[in-house]
């Protein structure tokens, strides 16, 4: 899944990038989202069984 | 005068976003909290509901033609405005992944139990861009038209389930209960509140929003108590309170009791239906209002190349928040409920206390 997002990513960054460059507000943010939403994916890819929030919160917060 | 959306529009998607949680969240947190008394608690959530629409209201008229970003600068100033803008956003966030996690579990517990939740996500993820291609329009008047089918639905249903009602699981109603009954009332409050998206929207309303227009508010607060009570009361009746506080998905169950005359039965897949519908409507608005805080906190004129990598982190986040039913129904009646609680009251109470301390109103048109 996270290839399609890559691609998509990219996809849609090439389709505006007009947009994207013409600030540089929106290029920071839009990648600072991706990173964000990669570095999510590559995180679940190498550990899908990490322990959830709620588990967490189930488990400190009694 | 031409609006972007109208005052009718908000009022349907309010009730439209709320059918799913009323369905699958609502009877099963009010029978662990109250017992089986709990169907009196959407009747004590107008306690919190009705003021919420008076400071709805209140705000609007205050400020006409403002969204609740506006009204904050005017009222708290430019940082505080976006402190809480990034506050609403994180809360968003949340609530869409929240509403994603029960969509893909809804539909395994119903439906397809052997399917992946990944492909539940991402084809809700193509259904949702693809209609907010469209503009946010499209999902409004794709809730104004289908509610009207679902109320109709539901009414049928009812009707068919009048004699399977079990009196012995209501009745008798004691007082010693009624305090329990009282204080479960904040679960139907939580998704109630979801009347806020017409502040979000205040702009698009026009300067002007008639007595007309405000009314719809309250028809929308009273059917949403109405809808809230049938359906807890007869998922309670012909279930019982014990079965709906164990099950992840009371009315489901309850409906397939359930037939026409014994010609027609298996209502239960537009049950499923149903919430799937309410469940997109829901999204959609989410992410739109995603966007818009995203545009207010760093001033952006368009932000529809952000759809994809806020889709992105919404299927991640799914998996981080909760990954089985027992996870999310604790996650949703320990963190959510009080979240929605804080965001859909608690900030708009103190803006209309600022708002009545400082004497504050527009006096210009903005």
């Amino acid at each position: 899944m996270i290839y399609v997002f890559g691609i998509t990513l990219i996809y849609v960054f090439i389709r505006e990038r007009k947009q994207l460059l013409q600030s540089s507000k929106n290029l920071i943010i839009y990648l600072l989202l991706a990173i964000l939403a990669f570095a999510m994916g590559v995180v679940y890819l190498c550990n899908p069984y990490l322990p959830s929030i709620s588990l967490l919160l189930e488990k400190y917060l009694k | 005068m031409k609006r972007d959306v109208t005052m009718r529009q908000i009022t349907f998607m309010y009730l439209f976003i709320s059918v799913s949680t009323i369905l699958r969240q609502v009877p099963q947190a009010l029978a662990k909290e109250a017992g089986s008394s709990a169907y009196l608690s959407p009747l004590w959530s107008l306690i919190a509901t009705i003021p919420l629409i008076g400071i709805i209201i209140y705000l609007m008229k205050a400020y006409p033609g403002l969204n609740f970003y506006e009204i904050m600068v005017q009222l708290l100033g430019k940082f505080v405005a976006k402190i809480l803008i990034l506050a609403y956003l994180l809360w968003l966030l949340l609530a869409t992944t929240a509403k994603v996690t029960s969509y893909s579990l809804t539909l395994q517990f119903t439906l397809m139990p052997r399917t992946r939740s990944d492909f539940f996500m991402v084809i809700m993820m193509i259904l949702v861009f693809y209609a907010l291609l469209r503009g946010v329009k499209t999902v409004f008047r794709f809730s104004e038209v289908t509610l009207g089918t679902v109320l109709v639905i539901f009414a049928i249903l009812f009707i068919c389930a009048v004699s399977r009602l079990r009196y012995d699981y209501l009745l008798p109603v004691s007082t010693v209960h009624m305090m329990k009954t009282v204080l479960a009332a904040k679960n139907v409050a939580a998704v109630g509140g979801n009347i806020i998206i017409a502040l979000f929207f205040g702009d698009k309303l026009g300067i002007t929003v008639t007595k007309e227009q405000f009314h719809r508010l309250w028809f929308g607060v009273i059917t949403f108590t109405a809808l809230a009570f049938v359906i807890v009361l007869f998922t309670f009746g012909i279930s019982g309170p014990s079965l709906t506080a164990s099950l992840p998905f009371p009315f489901y169950i309850t409906v397939k009791s359930i037939s026409f005359f014994n010609i027609f039965e298996r209502f239960e897949v537009l049950v499923t239906l149903i919430c799937i519908m309410s469940d997109f409507a829901a999204i959609s608005i989410f992410v739109v209002l995603l966007h818009r805080c995203f545009e207010w906190l760093f001033k952006l004129e368009h932000s529809e190349y952000l759809c994809i990598p806020l889709g992105i982190i919404l299927f991640y986040a799914t998996y981080y928040l909760s990954s089985t039913q027992f996870e999310f129904n604790y996650l949703y009646q320990k963190v959510l409920v009080n979240l929605n609680l804080v965001f859909e009251y608690a900030v708009p109470l103190l803006l209309t206390l600022v708002c009545l301390l400082r004497g504050k109103k527009i006096k210009e048109q903005y």
